[in-house]
């Protein structure tokens, strides 16, 4: 090892920062060459000094005048408050959403079908007044439904309601929707299922 | 860099906007971002300027602190580039980092701040510990981060690295280069002083 290469390695020779090999040729030449030598001993001068600096702290007016900057930044903020809470809570949802869809494709299905159900529910059955108690039904029944007799059933039912049906028959129009409903419910659990696992095989959007 | 659970969930609360535990988090950090400021800068004044401005800015993004670094290595890094910008913006002498920083004429005392009647009166009259501050503000800014953190903050390469985001090894060549120009200053204000230069 030449001077000038050891010269270079000071500094990381210092803070141990080098190899094993490379510290013992180091230290093999520093012990045969006096001005190396000294060159280590004006380093550890040199950071022993900035060490030496002690620590500068700010004056108490520092925290009061970053107090009242900090006060005055939330006083900017706060008519937007309301809007900031909607935005945090839409945010709250997505990212539960995404958090969901990444690790259960399966339950978002589920709920996105039940998001829709009960929206067809209260279009449906917002004119029924008095008290309705849902009949019980086989669920297991329910897959063996298609689209397209979900769609059947959902028109007999609607001529069935238009006819304005006596109250006697009342009672077996409520049990038909119902049906209805569970396989729409089915309906959408299988998309939900099928697209959560297409949206898995896209690549996931990298961050930054 | 690894966070405690007293801090993690400072942040937590920080990001509802309570400026209680952002100050909870000042408190903390105040007097390593001031001191890195200071070291930086040189004097009070702009060290306090650029410290109320690190903290309002960690203040006002911490809601999109996503925790890819720990957050003390954000506040550094974010107080290390105030530095830089708060020098890019005054225009001072741009100089390639492999450029020395006097050349055998001895420009050392044209270059300090221009501060007092004389460079040499005033020079003369600063402790060691001023001339060695003095030293540091004659560094490039990369050198004088490097010198600051390690030196001084005594972080690790590794966290150097990471706070300003450059590889180890550059870490490594600016620091031996940012000690041995030091050294260089140092021996030459000392020469000048009258001392003998094995005692910088």
């Amino acid at each position: 090892m030449n001077c000038r290469k050891v010269q270079e390695s000071l500094s990381a020779y210092y803070d141990k920062e080098i190899s094993e090999e490379e510290r013992l040729k180091m230290e093999e030449h520093l012990s045969g060459c006096e001005e190396c030598h000294q060159e280590l001993q004006q380093l550890h001068t040199v950071i022993s000094d900035l060490k030496g600096l002690e620590s500068v702290s700010p004056d108490p007016s520092f925290r009061q005048e970053l107090h009242t900057r900090l006060f005055e930044l939330n006083k900017e903020a706060s008519p937007k408050a309301s809007l900031t809470f909607i935005y945090n809570a839409f945010g709250i949802l997505k990212d539960k959403f995404s958090s969901l869809s990444s690790s259960k494709p399966r339950l978002i299905g589920a709920l996105s079908s039940v998001v829709v159900m009960l929206f067809i529910t209260i279009m449906l059955f917002g004119n029924f007044k008095g008290d309705f108690s849902p009949p019980q039904h086989n669920i297991e029944n329910i897959s063996t439904f298609s689209t397209m007799r979900a769609v059947e059933v959902d028109n007999k039912v609607f001529e069935e309601n238009n006819e304005e049906s006596p109250p006697g028959v009342g009672g077996y129009v409520k049990e038909n929707l119902w049906i209805v409903f569970l396989v729409i419910l089915g309906t959408f659990f299988f998309f939900g299922v099928k697209r959560k696992i297409k949206s898995k095989k896209l690549p996931l959007k990298s961050r930054k | 860099m690894a966070e405690s659970r007293i801090l993690s969930d400072l942040i937590e609360r920080c990001r509802n906007g309570d400026i209680e535990a952002f100050e909870e988090v000042v408190d903390i950090f105040e007097n390593d971002i001031y001191n890195i400021a200071f070291r930086f800068m040189g004097n009070h004044e702009d060290a306090c300027d650029i410290a109320q401005e690190a903290f309002i800015r960690v203040y006002k993004s911490i809601k999109k602190f996503r925790g890819d670094s720990a957050f003390s290595t954000w506040l550094y890094r974010i107080v290390s580039n105030l530095c830089y910008d708060e020098m890019r913006r005054r225009r001072h002498p741009v100089r390639s980092l492999d450029e020395p920083i006097f050349n055998g004429n001895n420009t050392l005392y044209s270059e300090l701040p221009d501060d007092g009647p004389s460079p040499e009166e005033h020079i003369e009259v600063v402790e060691r510990k001023e001339r060695i501050q003095k030293a540091i503000t004659c560094l490039a800014n990369e050198y004088r981060m490097v010198i600051i953190l390690k030196d001084i903050q005594e972080f690790s390469y590794e966290e150097i690295s990471q706070i300003l985001k450059v590889p180890i090894g550059t870490v490594k060549s600016r620091l031996s280069r940012a000690r041995a120009q030091l050294k260089k200053i140092l021996v030459k204000s000392s020469t000048k002083m009258g001392g003998a230069v094995d005692e910088l």
